[in-house]
């Protein structure tokens, strides 16, 4: 389509100047955020972008460093008729926001049941983040009689053999915030790279391209954590008064956050005017700053924990935070399965997305008064949803 | 090598030898100073203690928890404390009443100590810290007249206690004896597992009270907070140039041995190098300090 517009263009006026300039729009609306230039795709890449309807394509940018995008692995499959049986194939349950994610799962389960949609309760499992018990459990479920299994896999192949296993025995399996490289899964979760990208911008922009920043890196060895670095440096590339000095390892752990921090304040005397954080370690940061007696720095969050946002409103600074909280995260999920169970086809096998935005404008709205700098909670967007029916719409074709 | 490493780092980075950048030094050799006094003595003993982190996580959780339920702080201490030495005494005796290497039974013990607050907790750390304890862990805080947090003040008391208390006290001899030798020293009636019992419980305390500062210093619960502790406090006091053998080494070389690692890598990040590299450069440290104290012969072969 896009490329039959641009060849007309050619042809009206003079050709040359023209197709190059189209071509390089071309690639904007595939790279570019808010006229930002950031990682190119590869000719392979370009082409699996191609499969998505152009306005999804910003949401995509450099997925490649976090999954794989195909076809819809269930196009041919005939959904089962209600009332579904629903699972869940968890890896780990020790935290707040997987708690959130469980818990949310369970409501809508019950919703349905109350409509007559669903056979029972929610079939749960937890592999402790043991990916052969996970995959046990997975093959488990099949042999069970799921219709439907939400997963978070803690490895990006681990699941394969039972992914396609279910595939081939018409059961959906949908993986949630941690896609997987094999070809028979439905992914859903949000584009690391994207989201790291528009932290990294507030940081910037926040900052009038000037002075000085440094990035809290995550886990080393995971995608998410090379996805959101990579994002925040091709950002920052974008800016050229603004200098990185350094990169601190917070392994989204706020005590290691800290610790690394002062270390690289007491190595660090010149002023400090960003941090460009990957997740989890903003408050940490800048209790940091504030115990090496500095001024406090311009940090984004990532996640959207409680803390974050009781630290800004405490100390009534600047605030800009993703939010990633777990009960979304699985509604997403269950939404998309729920589509496809009623015969919607997805455009792609890997549905990523954008986090909803946290702002000035729409503060308070996310704030609970409850929340404090110690809270270790996450905060759940206002209408619960990470994105609104109409704009999953999207990611569904046409019939 | 403290002092001349911080003269280079001194002179190479600005800023380093700032009054602030060195007490912030000091609360992070702090925290991993108090953690490695009970690793020096399970060293010294000839064992090894890995249920550390396991100790120090659930030490934070419980103490965020229990002051979040409204229990007094002196009273969370203390329970949490008296918990950590029961469960290192029982770790002790464990490994001797059943002749199993301590590596196994406090590896055992930090599976079930770990899985226990998550249990307990059902993942839910919610909680909060007396501000006087985020003050008494922040590089800015002050202890009455000194410009020092409490922890560094805390941390040097115990670390002169423990010192003197290996040098100068029959349990101190003890410990030095049973290491050396376990059998020469049951043949001389010592009381061999109690010396075990004693400083596996000395260890689990100073665990809980890292795991409890370390509340202060990250402001809230995380049981796996103390992850990072179990290879540190080992190599502090390998660096430091105790005998992984036993009977051999002191708590003041762990001291300078702690002093050490934290300097190098706040050197290191100070110089612009990634957490990787300061991992083969803490191992290249190791090797190196290993292969000097190597040379000399075991204690029980100078006697």
């Amino acid at each position: 389509m896009r490329m039959r517009k641009t060849a007309l263009a050619a042809a009206a006026v003079v050709s040359a100047a023209f197709l190059a300039m189209g071509a390089r729009a071309d690639e904007k609306s595939v790279v570019s955020l808010d006229g930002l230039k950031l990682a190119t795709p590869t000719a392979e890449q370009k082409e699996a972008l191609n499969q998505l309807p152009e306005a999804l394509r910003p949401y995509y940018a450099g997925y490649w460093l976090l999954a794989k995008i195909g076809p819809d692995p269930y196009a041919n499959w005939t959904p089962p008729k209600a009332p579904w049986k629903f699972c869940y194939n968890d890896s780990y349950q020790g935290n707040a926001w997987r708690q959130n994610a469980l818990d949310k799962y369970k409501a809508l389960v019950e919703e349905y049941k109350k409509k007559g949609l669903a056979s029972g309760d929610l079939v749960v499992t937890n592999s402790n983040n043991d990916i052969n018990v996970q995959l046990s459990q997975l093959n488990n479920l099949v042999r069970e009689g799921c219709n439907v299994i939400l997963s978070i896999p803690s490895s990006p192949t681990g699941l394969c053999s039972g992914i396609k296993d279910a595939h081939d025995k018409g059961v959906l399996v949908v993986t949630v915030e941690s896609p997987v490289l094999c070809p028979e899964a439905v992914n859903v979760g949000f584009n690391e790279y994207f989201v790291a990208a528009k932290t990294a911008k507030w940081v910037a922009d926040s900052l009038g391209d000037k002075g000085t920043v440094f990035l809290i890196n995550g886990i080393p060895g995971l995608a998410p954590t090379a996805a959101r670095h990579q994002a925040a440096l091709d950002v920052l590339g974008n800016y050229p008064n603004i200098k990185v000095i350094g990169e601190v390892e917070g392994q989204w752990t706020p005590s290691v956050t800290k610790t690394n921090t002062l270390k690289f304040l007491a190595t660090h005397p010149q002023q400090v005017d960003g941090v460009v954080d990957s997740g989890l370690g903003a408050v940490a940061a800048w209790q940091a700053f504030e115990q090496s007696g500095r001024p406090l720095p311009k940090i984004n969050g990532f996640v959207g924990e409680c803390s974050y946002l009781a630290y800004v409103k405490e100390k009534g600074i600047p605030v800009y935070s993703t939010s990633q909280g777990g009960a979304a995260a699985v509604w997403t999920g269950f939404d998309v399965a729920t589509r496809m169970l009623n015969g919607e086809k997805p455009v792609v096998s890997t549905l990523l997305m954008p986090l909803p935005e946290i702002t000035p404008a729409n503060f308070d709205k996310w704030y609970k008064p409850d929340m404090t700098v110690q809270s270790t909670c996450f905060a759940e967007s206002p209408d619960g949803r990470r994105v609104s029916p109409e704009f999953l719409d999207q990611y569904f074709k046409k019939s | 090598m403290v002092p001349v490493l911080f003269v280079i780092s001194m002179v190479m980075i600005p800023g380093f030898g700032s009054p602030l950048s060195v007490i912030s030094l000091l609360v992070i050799g702090s925290l991993l100073g108090i953690a490695s006094i009970g690793q020096t003595l399970t060293i010294l003993l000839g064992g090894i203690d890995l249920s550390i982190p396991a100790v120090i996580g659930l030490a934070n959780v419980l103490t965020v928890r229990w002051y979040g339920d409204g229990l007094p702080f002196p009273l969370v201490v203390l329970c949490v404390v008296a918990i950590a030495m029961a469960i290192g005494a029982v770790n002790g005796i464990l490994s001797r009443v059943l002749g199993a290497h301590p590596l196994l039974i406090t590896l055992a013990a930090s599976f079930m100590i770990l899985g226990g607050v998550l249990v307990y907790t059902e993942g839910r750390t919610i909680g909060t810290v007396p501000d006087y304890l985020l003050q008494a862990v922040s590089p800015a805080g002050r202890t009455g007249p000194v410009p020092l947090p409490l922890i560094v003040i805390v941390w040097f008391l115990m670390s002169l206690l423990v010192v003197a208390v290996e040098q100068f006290s029959v349990p101190g001899r003890l410990l030095f004896a049973t290491g050396a030798s376990e059998r020469a020293a049951r043949l001389a009636l010592a009381p061999v597992t109690v010396i075990w019992a004693a400083a596996f419980a000395a260890s689990s305390a100073c665990a809980a009270i890292a795991g409890i500062l370390l509340a202060g210093f990250s402001g809230g619960a995380d049981a796996s907070v103390g992850q990072p502790y179990l290879f540190q406090t080992v190599a502090a006091v390998v660096v430091g140039g105790t005998a992984l053998l036993g009977g051999s080494g002191s708590y003041a070389r762990t001291f300078a041995g702690v002093l050490l690692i934290t300097e190098l890598t706040t050197f290191l990040i100070g110089l612009g190098f990634s957490d990787r590299i300061q991992q083969v450069m803490l191992g290249l440290l190791i090797i190196l300090l290993v292969a000097i104290y190597g040379r000399e012969p075991h204690v029980r072969t100078q006697i």
